[in-house]
């Protein structure tokens, strides 16, 4: 093997090491630096091909009114408030994101009208377990309320931290 | 011919060079007994090759089985360092037994072909660790770029195989999204792939006939390109040979716009810009070929974009999936490639057959329909198994 020809290999093997280490840090880096607060939500079960278990979850800011009307995959900000102690949730979604407050901003899923109710995508609607362990969530679902720990940031992005019950 | 073994090919031409008297017959005896003995190493060769990379791929598939069924048994940081460790350990022993010792060199290339599976594994099963909800398309491009710069590293046509194979699942998965996201629009899927797979059997044949470069040769891409991308385009093609995919095509053609519309142009841009290339190049048979590619791309346009008749698009692309069943037959036929001969015959039958139900299944009695669908696929293994012989035969003469 050529000198030039090992070098690329080695790099190659090097990226390729970078890659998901470096997905795995920017992940960790959100979770690090968010602010931590409480979703309601209501989860269903399907099967990803590509991912194994998962958990599809609901919240109750996945549907708001919106003032003016949007396309579909237009961005969306929820206007959050809190409901309860460290619980969060919102009633109206806004097309530009608030300058004030805690806000959480996603996609819009449908063609909505002014004063419509839009269904919005945050992209923490997921929530991978393996086998056994999605069977313990179904069972703590069926007893109680379940709440999602989200870490927001400041740009309204969020990423989940974890699943908490409350039986 | 391609593919057929040497010593065939040495005692035909061995006995052409005895009648003109370049060797005697005594050389070309020794010439025979010399090469024989290489006929069972080759095949022992690629048996090792295809023990080892089935052995990867398990491997692979075992390593993704592990993790799903330890995940919650895990921290985060074992479970990278368990991913990285595999997928470098996988490329640190394939090194050593391919490039630096040399004992093992199938295996070594198998090993190379486990860390790219590996690798791709590792990029959804961080995404699954971090609940992470991208655009899921990206994971695949980032494995096709990473198993395309790996097999022009390490010079596999296995792994330049499973990047075509990964980059077209990217293709096709971008596709699907961007139309399922429209209100009725999947019935444009269809000429999606059949244009994907037109441009890539297009310009991988093109990119065969005109770059002449050794490490082009070697890598296997445009080999790789032209047997996924010539079923591909067939297939969709075939799709629309039904009255019921072509009705959807109009209303498909009608919400595609923006990026979409660019994507299925560039696509045809594609294999047309191929069927240009091939026309220009010596390859046997080149001009039909071109010209059947040409007319595929621009009816699949003309239905898609302009809308009309269903029914009358049904026909038309008949009418075309037979041109192109024939067609692969005689391209192989002149261009020497068995495999496309192969593949034609398989086209054919599996048209006939698809014709059949199409157009009795309805008519006829259930137990009536079952024995006439046995009889004619009898018929047409018959059949096409005694010409695929002979065409075969007379390839070989």
């Amino acid at each position: 093997v050529s000198g030039r020809r090992r070098v690329a290999l080695l790099l190659l093997v090097c990226a390729q090491l970078a890659v998901p280490l470096g997905l795995a840090g920017l992940a960790e880096a959100d979770l690090a630096f968010g602010e931590e607060i409480r979703l309601r939500t209501q989860p269903l079960d399907p099967l990803d091909i590509f991912r194994g278990n998962y958990v599809v979850l609901r919240y109750e800011i996945s549907s708001l009114q919106v003032v003016r009307g949007v396309r579909k995959g237009e961005p969306l900000c929820a206007d959050l408030f809190e409901q309860s102690s460290g619980v969060y949730s919102a009633r109206f979604a806004y097309p530009l994101r608030p300058t004030e407050g805690k806000t959480i901003c996603g996609h819009a899923r449908n063609d909505v009208r002014d004063g419509g109710t839009a269904e919005i995508e945050y992209g923490i609607e997921t929530y991978y377990a393996s086998a056994d362990r999605a069977r313990e969530i179904e069972a703590s679902i069926a007893r109680g309320q379940t709440y999602v720990v989200i870490d927001l940031d400041d740009d309204g992005s969020a990423r989940i931290e974890r699943l908490e019950f409350d039986e | 011919m391609r593919g057929r073994s040497f010593s065939d090919r040495l005692a035909r031409e061995s006995e052409a060079w005895v009648a003109e008297g370049v060797i005697t017959a005594d050389q070309a005896v020794a010439l025979r007994r010399r090469y024989a003995d290489e006929e069972p190493d080759a095949a022992r060769s690629r048996a090792t090759v295809a023990l080892a990379t089935i052995g990867a791929i398990a491997v692979g598939l075992g390593v993704i089985a592990f993790f799903a069924a330890n995940w919650d048994g895990m921290s985060k940081g074992l479970r990278l360092l368990l991913l990285t460790a595999a997928i470098a350990g996988s490329y640190a022993v394939a090194y050593h037994l391919r490039e630096r010792t040399g004992s093992l060199p199938r295996v070594g290339e198998a090993l190379y072909l486990l860390g790219v599976l590996l690798f791709g594994a590792s990029l959804f099963l961080v995404g699954q660790m971090y609940n992470v909800e991208a655009h899921d398309p990206f994971a695949l491009l980032l494995w096709a770029i990473a198993a395309t710069a790996t097999a022009l590293v390490v010079r596999s046509r296995a792994i330049a195989a499973v990047a075509v194979l990964v980059f077209t699942g990217w293709v096709g998965f971008e596709f699907g999204l961007a139309l399922d996201n429209l209100d009725d629009a999947f019935g444009a899927f269809p000429v999606a792939a059949a244009l994907y797979g037109a441009a890539l059997y297009g310009v991988a044949t093109a990119a065969q006939e005109h770059i002449r470069a050794d490490w082009f040769a070697e890598s296997g891409f445009a080999d790789a390109g032209r047997r996924l991308g010539l079923p591909l385009a067939a297939a969709g093609v075939f799709v629309l040979t039904f009255s019921e995919a072509a009705d959807e095509l109009g209303t498909a053609g009608d919400q595609l716009d923006g990026v979409l519309l660019a994507a299925f142009l560039l696509l045809a841009a594609l294999a047309l810009g191929g069927a240009v290339a091939l026309a220009l190049g010596r390859r046997p048979g080149a001009l039909p070929e071109a010209a059947v590619l040409a007319a595929v791309v621009v009816t699949l346009l003309v239905a898609v974009l302009v809308g009309g008749s269903g029914t009358l698009y049904a026909v038309v692309f008949n009418v075309l999936f037979a041109v192109v069943a024939l067609g692969v037959i005689y391209v192989g036929y002149l261009s020497d490639e068995p495999w496309l001969v192969n593949l034609g015959v398989v086209f054919v039958a599996v048209d006939l057959i698809a014709r059949y139900f199409d157009v009795f299944w309805d008519a006829l009695p259930r137990s009536i329909g079952l024995i006439g669908a046995g009889l004619v696929v009898l018929a047409i293994a018959y059949v096409l198994e005694r010409q695929r012989k002979r065409l075969l035969l007379r390839m070989e003469a």
